[in-house]
């Protein structure tokens, strides 16, 4: 297989079993890699209903197509299972290099399933994998375990694992590779902790074949030089992801004191000139990346001097700081780093914490609730101590380990109006109400409130339309025009094939389908147009809106947190904006071909994607 | 000819606008003194360009490249003196003033017409390269990726200023247009 190491391993944890399968041509060529295929298998091995932390999940990790080979920026390797935040479909991709070993060590994935009896871990040394006993790496955190595990393998491995906080199953707990990159959304790091699986070692020399390396050369030298010259690639290598924050705020969508605004006024305190000056080492990249948008950082002054890591990245310094109104740049680094290596997701995490401070506000939540903590906006050091508290799931933390869902369901008095989460996953750092066809974008994504499945800030925040797909413009961000709810639909498609290729998604912005296809098909050594790249992402899509509809979702989870649709925005650009989602939902499901009452693909359209065996799976015997 | 850069030069090119202000009726034509003066004006009285673009500072030219199928034979340099939201001048100059901006932005002219009649994006077409920094360097680009929404508002305005274009203009215009160049370049260095 070219591109494709071609199989896979399966790690059975509760028989301690390990075997080795080929990938089916046929899925290969039907879903690429990483996401795609990941999720295929999830599909067919998961039964509706199971419980997400219990024996019957299964933990997938997926090496894209491309990732390990040359093409820019192309490192990532995705994570599925059933998220324990959400109970529907989860998908997690981190950068680094994590994804690359465990392509070299020989495998382009690995499957787990069952629950191990005692703390494990995964060691793939060149072709050969072997399960061992992880008891003394249990309660460590994530750099103790990577540098344990190194100094017992050898520093050539590359290790991705989890902290306490998966351990302790908190809910959004992150899983960690390269000690400080994130497959941190949708709580995989809980999954793995339920498995006893505490990290996964990977090493390896092997080759990843390409079927025509002169035109993939010719092509990829084309898309570095197009990076190397982009003000997209300089901006985000000269100010990381926080290149986007001012610009959000002028926009009046940078979400502020949970949400209750969308301007805020210390922007200046924490926004990329402020990181560069303050904490800012050196800029970072993943793997064959010429971009570096990744930040080695170090506080340089207060209680936490000389504290090092890498990051805050733009929601983590926008959820830390502007949604707690914390405008403390080294606590919120702090907070991030804690965050890395306690294993959990930053954006959940902050955003709890932004939630939990609202209910302080409001008196829903008080000291003697909270353990004589006393929580108020701008606390800083009051962060720090709940991350601690989160991770450990101690005193109040146990509460907020849940996330907000679950928070303001056990809290009540209508605090799930100003709980900012949708189907349970928490919102980034976008107001929709500023930008309107985000909230759809928010409203609908596969894994819930999520920015990165359609990226539509792209077009409106930051006015920069996604080349990768034919029109991706949105005329004026704060109307409600249902035409372009097919920007949202082309977006989440395209994005798709990101994840299965393990491409960078900024990549999307600086190149078209057409170039992106060529590397495929040069890696592949198949013809490859921009017609079966757009087919596989809606394949994909569709099979996890299959996954979902048969856990239960319907057109009503397709929606967003009330202050988002019933309160204005009291100040700035989009002053008395709110979200109207009904003006985008019929469109938007018109353009998918998804029934408009219930939500579900319809059976044309799965039998359209070549999707017709999981038709029974959503209408029984009705179709 | 005004000797360029000196009092004289500032002093004779402020008059000229002055003059046609009063003798040219507006829309003015895109590229002249009088349209440049306009755009200022305008700039100075927005205040969402304020708020976009309230941190920016530096001089920014925008490079009309020549094109004699589309009427333009020589390049045009339109240099915009920005800072914190104000702009405190927009001034048809002499390359080798328009060359010294400290963010030169170079397209074909047919390009800029596209962007400033919205037809294309902005940030799509610098992202891409086809509206070029020109010397490329890392930390301006990166600056102007950070002042994404206000390159746009500023396009928003030069767009309302005017779309009246050299190439489209009848034949009488245009030869009194294309004079009227001639004399700028006699005169001014432009």
């Amino acid at each position: 297989m070219f591109g494709l190491m071609g199989k896979i391993l399966r790690v059975n944890l509760a028989e301690r079993k390990i075997s080795e399968e080929e990938i089916p041509e046929e899925i290969a060529k039907k879903f690429l890699g990483g996401r795609g295929i990941a999720g295929k298998y999830l599909f067919d091995e998961v039964k509706p209903g199971i419980d997400p932390l219990g024996p019957e999940n299964k933990l997938i990790f997926m090496s894209g197509l491309l990732t390990g080979t040359p093409s820019p920026s192309a490192a990532r390797y995705s994570v599925v299972a059933k998220s324990p935040l959400t109970n529907i479909w989860a998908q997690s991709n981190s950068g680094g290099r994590w994804g690359v070993d465990l392509k070299h060590s020989g495998f382009d994935g690995i499957i787990f399933e069952g629950i191990s009896k005692k703390p494990t871990c995964l060691v793939i040394d060149d072709g050969k994998a072997e399960l061992r006993d992880a008891v003394d790496f249990w309660g460590k955190s994530v750099s103790e375990t990577t540098m344990m595990l190194k100094k017992t393998l050898g520093e050539k491995f590359n290790v991705a694992g989890i902290g306490i906080a998966g351990e302790n199953l908190v809910k959004y707990a992150a899983i960690m590779n390269d000690l400080h990159r994130t497959a941190g959304r949708c709580g995989l790091g809980a999954v793995m902790g339920s498995k006893k699986l505490k990290a996964i070692a990977v090493k390896g020399t092997k080759e990843i074949r390409i079927a025509d390396k002169k035109a993939f050369q010719e092509v990829s030298q084309k898309q570095y030089e197009l990076l190397g010259e982009s003000i997209f690639g300089a901006g985000l290598q000269g100010y990381g992801t926080t290149l986007v924050l001012d610009i959000v705020n002028v926009c009046g969508g940078l979400p502020t004191r949970n949400w209750q605004t969308g301007v805020c006024s210390f922007a200046e305190e924490i926004n990329g000139e402020a990181l560069n000056e303050k904490v800012l080492v050196r800029e970072v990249g993943c793997y064959a990346c010429s971009i570096k948008c990744g930040r080695d950082t170090e506080i340089n002054k207060g209680p936490y001097r000389g504290q090092k890591g890498e990051g805050p990245e733009y929601e983590t310094v926008a959820i830390f700081g502007a949604m707690c109104d914390n405008s403390d740049l080294e606590s919120i680094t702090m907070a991030n780093y804690l965050c890395n290596n306690y294993g959990l997701d930053t954006i959940s995490c902050g955003s709890t914490i932004a939630f939990t401070m609202e209910c302080f506000e409001r008196g829903i939540l008080t000291k003697e609730d909270a353990g004589g903590l006393e929580i108020s906006f701008g606390d800083s050091e009051m962060i720090i101590e709940l991350v601690h508290k989160i991770a450990k799931r101690e005193g109040v933390g146990d509460l907020l380990a849940e996330g907000t869902r679950i928070m303001a369901q056990r809290l009540g008095q209508d605090s799930e109006r100003f709980a900012m989460h949708v189907k349970g996953l928490e919102l980034p750092a976008y107001d929709s109400r500023a930008a309107k066809i985000t909230g759809l974008a928010f409203a609908t994504a596969n894994r819930g409130g999520d920015h990165i499945t359609g990226y539509v800030q792209g077009p409106t925040f930051l006015a920069s339309p996604f080349l990768v797909i034919e029109d991706s413009e949105i005329e004026d961000p704060l109307k409600e025009n249902p035409e372009e709810t097919k920007v949202v639909k082309d977006l989440e498609d395209a994005l798709t094939v990101f994840d299965a290729v393990g491409s960078c998604k900024f990549m999307g912005m600086a190149s078209d389908a057409q170039e992106i296809c060529e590397i495929i098909a040069a890696v592949t050594g198949r013809q490859f147009g921009v017609e079966e790249f757009r087919k596989i992402g809606e394949r994909t899509y569709n099979l996890e809106r299959v996954f979902n509809i048969r856990e239960g979702l319907t057109r009503a989870d397709d929606t967003l947190p009330k202050r988002l649709l019933e309160d204005p925005l009291p100040e700035g650009p989009a002053k008395g904006h709110v979200n109207n989602l009904e003006v985008f939902l019929d469109h938007y499901y018109e353009f998918r071909g998804w029934d408009k009452t219930t939500g579900k693909p319809t059976p044309e359209k799965l039998r359209e994607l070549g999707l017709e065996e999981v038709i029974g799976q959503i209408y029984g015997g009705e179709k | 000819m005004y000797k360029v850069g000196t009092k004289e030069w500032d002093e004779n090119y402020a008059k000229l606008v002055e003059e046609r202000n009063k003798s040219e009726s507006k829309p003015y034509i895109v590229l002249t003194p009088e349209w440049a003066s306009e755009f200022e004006k305008m700039v100075q009285a927005d205040d969402r360009y304020k708020e976009v673009a309230r941190t920016w500072e530096g001089s920014v030219t925008l490079v009309f490249k020549a094109d004699p199928e589309a009427e333009l034979d020589d390049d045009i340099f339109i240099l915009l003196d920005l800072w914190h939201g104000e702009c405190r001048s927009a001034k048809i100059v002499p390359s080798e003033i328009g060359r010294n901006g400290d963010y030169v932005l170079e397209a074909k002219y047919e390009r800029w017409k596209r962007v400033l009649k919205k037809e294309l994006n902005v940030v799509k077409e610098m992202a891409t390269n086809r509206l070029k920094l020109v010397p490329f360097n890392f930390k301006k680009a990166a600056k102007l990726a950070a002042a994404a929404q206000a390159a746009i508002r500023l396009v928003d305005i030069a767009g309302e200023v005017s779309d009246k274009f050299p190439d489209e203009l009848e034949s009488e215009e245009l030869r009194s247009f294309k004079a009227f160049l001639k004399e700028l370049k006699t005169d001014f260095c432009i």
